[in-house]
């Protein structure tokens, strides 16, 4: 779309403004003009009318004292104001309009020519002849003066209706002229002003719309719609160019949010490894606190063994055998790795030890359908789960239960489910254990959370992700907890 | 600036200064014309102004400069003032209807001297020699037809008041001549009463009730003069003769063609005043071109009636208008 700039629209108003006026300003011009030529005309023909009625009256009474008493002064003055008649009459036939005006004059001019004729005649002949001779030829010549001023009353009579003919025309003209100049006049102030408004407008919205853009963008809001488009070349340049400021801010801010989330990211994961690294220090702690005087532990056991052994009680030495295989895996493993087959070996080690304390009531099943019991994992995983399903899940029901462990490949992981089908929780109580908020009066009872939160932080940050351990639970129907391990480990820090 | 804007405002410059040196044109006019002044027994009198617009027309379509000229109401000097004048002026020529035809010989004479051609219109002037032309209704024509008209209206014997402006004036004498002719074969049928207005409306009228009232036996009236009918019509209407008395008048005018629509006179005998004019400026114009042209022209009239008298009303206001 062609876009005028604001510079070229005024100039167009003013220049249109301009040339009206100048036209306006012409036929006024030409209204004075054709009217002082009118007035003109008609100041000099009544100034010429005036000449010669004085002119030609004069001259009869220039001849009057010229025949009372010659001289050539009198005559003289009677020359000049014959002369001055005929000069009148000139100007008269030259500058009348009028045609009947013109040919009346024509006569009267015959008129003064015929009496001048006379009149040179009565002076040549006055020294000649007695005053009778010359009379005849006397009153002849003031016969003609009485049809000079006769016709000259015509004349004139013709000439005032001439003028005034020419004074209401000039007046009409006038008036018709400023009848048609107020009209036009109006209509053109009110295009201006028409035009004027919308020039005005057509400046003044899109400064609204900016300095309401600009605020907004002074006030930090980056949502507000961009500006529309703009007609004027000027007000486009200063839209588009905030717009295009307002994108580049919003896309800067955005990079900005993004990094600061990133930073965020980075600071909750330092954090949570900071958390994990003191689990394990407790971990270790505990496991410390365990392995006080561990050769005083395993002599012990191994004379308890040797003992029964001795006794031929067979039961105890396997029992003996299954703690001190946990007891080594665990001072051994800690920290470290393993695989989910020395996992697996260790849950039955335990199995076993529950196993010989429940008796019959407590029941297990192991059912490992997997071909990766090489994959790796953190230590310590499945037994506490287990331990939790017993202590949580069982002991309401006197520990009488049962405890499956299932182990299934998936394409990208291997889930090992641990279900009891002990009491089971209710949704609060499972958000809270998962979220490590358990608070059971039971000591033991907490000590199982610590140590579920403790599985669920550990795979989690060994996998690096966050779906590794999931919980399900009814009331009355048991609890079942799915640890899912991915065949490609994320962090290996356990 | 850019150069269309100097090229605008260097317009509107000029355009300024064109008009402030702009003048009127002056009406151009032929200045080389022939002046033929028409002096008229009474300038503005409608009959006279039929004559007038024809001989504006014939100036207007033959080229030459017409003025039209008179006396108010049929002076005589005023008129023959009016033609010294002219002669005085040395116009090209003069035409003019000399009431009183002795009255103009000597101003005709000096015009002959001065080679000025006169054109008598409507009466003739009293030596044919006086003048180059004469156009005329023709009277013994009028005053036959009035006469028949009036013995026809009337019906039987007719006793009659004859008005005339005045007594010398030398077409009414013709006209009621031809009354008199016509009359005297009529058994019972004569002229009771006299009277002359002057072409004066106010003392036609005294002049008429005093006649009706010293003849009351009058049953028709012969007006050779057209100034005063409408008012004959008013008095007959006024006494409620008009129905008794039959008035044939002269001039078909717009008082005249009122009374005749009112049924206050039966009718008038109207002269083609238009064509007298016209064929008295062209008669001037071919004289003065060295043409040839009829001694004697006369022109038409008819009479005029309630059955007519519309017809011809609008015809003559075509021609003047």
């Amino acid at each position: 779309m062609k876009r005028h700039s604001i510079q070229k629209q005024l100039t167009c108003l003013v220049l249109a403004a301009v040339v009206v006026m100048g036209f306006f300003a012409a036929a006024v011009v030409f209204g004075w003009s054709y009217s002082a030529h009118q007035y003109s005309a008609i100041v000099a023909q009544s100034s010429a009318f005036t000449t010669l009625s004085n002119e030609i009256n004069q001259a009869y009474i220039d001849l009057d004292c010229y025949i009372q008493n010659p001289s050539s002064e009198a005559l003289e003055k009677y020359s000049l104001s014959i002369q001055n008649a005929k000069a009148a009459v000139e100007e008269i036939k030259n500058t009348t309009a009028v045609q009947d005006i013109y040919y009346s004059v024509i006569g009267i001019e015959n008129m003064i020519r015929e009496a001048h004729y006379l009149n040179l005649e009565i002076i040549n002949q006055l020294d000649l002849n007695s005053f009778n001779d010359i009379y005849p030829k006397l009153s002849e010549s003031q016969a003609l003066l009485t049809y000079i001023n006769l016709r000259m009353a015509t004349v004139n009579s013709l000439q005032n209706e001439w003028m005034q003919q020419q004074l209401s025309q000039t007046t009409a003209r006038v008036q018709n002229l400023v009848f048609l100049l107020i009209p036009l006049l109006v209509i053109l102030l009110c295009v201006l002003l028409l035009f004027g408004f919308r020039i005005a407008r057509r400046i003044i919205l899109p400064i609204q719309q900016i300095s309401a853009q600009a605020n907004q963008l002074a006030a930090g809001d980056l949502s507000a719609e961009d500006i529309p488009h703009q007609p004027l070349l000027e007000f486009s340049v200063i839209a588009n160019s905030l717009n295009k400021m307002k994108r580049e801010l919003s896309l800067m801010i955005d990079k900005i949010r993004e990094q600061s989330n990133i930073e965020s990211r980075l600071h909750e994961t330092e954090l949570e490894n900071l958390r994990i690294s003191n689990d394990l220090k407790n971990t270790e702690l505990r496991v410390m606190q365990a392995q006080i005087n561990p050769h005083f532990l395993f002599n012990t056991l191994n004379s308890i063994g040797r003992l029964a052994y001795s006794s031929g009680d067979n039961q105890v030495v396997e029992l003996i055998e299954a703690l001190s295989d946990m007891l080594r895996y665990n001072l051994n493993h800690i920290g470290r790795s393993i695989t989910l087959h020395e996992e697996l070996d260790n849950l039955k080690n335990y199995i076993y030890i529950q196993k010989t304390r429940f008796g019959d009531k407590l029941s297990f099943r192991i059912h490992a359908d997997t071909q990766r019991m090489d994959l790796q994992m953190p230590c310590l995983t499945l037994q506490p789960i287990v331990e939790n399903a017993i202590v949580h899940g069982l002991k309401p029901y006197n520990y009488e239960g049962c405890v499956e462990v299932e182990i299934t490949d998936d394409d990208h992981w291997t889930l090992v489910s641990i279900h009891d089908d002990g009491v089971g929780m209710e949704p609060s109580e499972i958000e809270k254990m998962v979220s490590g908020a358990f608070e059971a009066p039971d000591q033991s009872v907490k000590h199982t959370s610590i140590g579920f939160c403790n599985v669920k932080t550990r795979l989690n940050s060994f996998f690096g992700k966050q779906d590794c351990v999931t919980v399900s639970s009814e009331l009355g129907e048991g609890t079942t907890v799915v640890l899912k391990l991915y065949c490609e480990k994320g962090n290996q820090n356990v | 600036m850019s150069k269309r804007v100097k090229v605008l405002f260097c317009f509107l410059a000029v355009l300024l200064v064109c008009s402030g040196c702009y003048s009127p044109p002056e009406d151009a006019f032929d200045k080389d014309m022939r002046r033929v002044v028409f002096v008229s027994p009474q300038k503005e009198l409608p009959v006279w102004l039929q004559a007038k617009a024809g001989f504006l027309d014939s100036a207007q379509d033959y080229g030459f400069q017409a003025e039209w000229l008179g006396s108010e109401d049929c002076d005589l000097d005023e008129m023959t003032r009016q033609i010294s004048i002219a002669i005085a002026e040395n116009v090209d020529a003069i035409v003019t209807c000399p009431l009183t035809p002795s009255v103009f010989d000597e101003v005709f004479s000096q015009a002959k001297e001065k080679g000025i051609p006169v054109i008598a219109v409507a009466v003739d002037a009293s030596h044919p020699e006086l003048r180059s032309a004469f156009i005329s209704p023709d009277y013994q024509k009028i005053g036959h037809d009035q006469a028949v008209a009036l013995h026809e209206a009337v019906g039987g014997e007719m006793k009659i008041g004859v008005i005339m402006s005045t007594f010398d004036s030398q077409n009414q004498i013709i006209q009621l001549e031809e009354l008199k002719r016509y009359i005297q074969d009529l058994e019972g049928s004569e002229i009771v009463a006299y009277g002359q207005d002057f072409a004066n409306p106010m003392t036609g009228m005294s002049v008429f009730s005093e006649m009706l009232e010293e003849h009351p036996e009058i049953n028709a009236v012969f007006v050779t003069s057209g100034d005063a009918v409408s008012n004959y019509g008013k008095i007959l209407a006024e006494k409620g003769l008009q129905d008794s008395i039959v008035l044939i008048g002269m001039d078909a005018v717009e008082e005249n063609a009122r009374a005749i629509l009112e049924g206050e006179i039966y009718g008038v005998m109207d002269q083609d005043y238009y064509q007298m004019g016209y064929s008295s400026g062209e008669y001037a114009y071919k004289i003065l071109n060295g043409e040839t042209v009829p001694q004697t022209t006369f022109c038409d009239s008819m009479l005029v009636t309630a059955q007519n008298v519309q017809q011809v009303m609008d015809s003559k206001e075509s021609e003047v208008s």
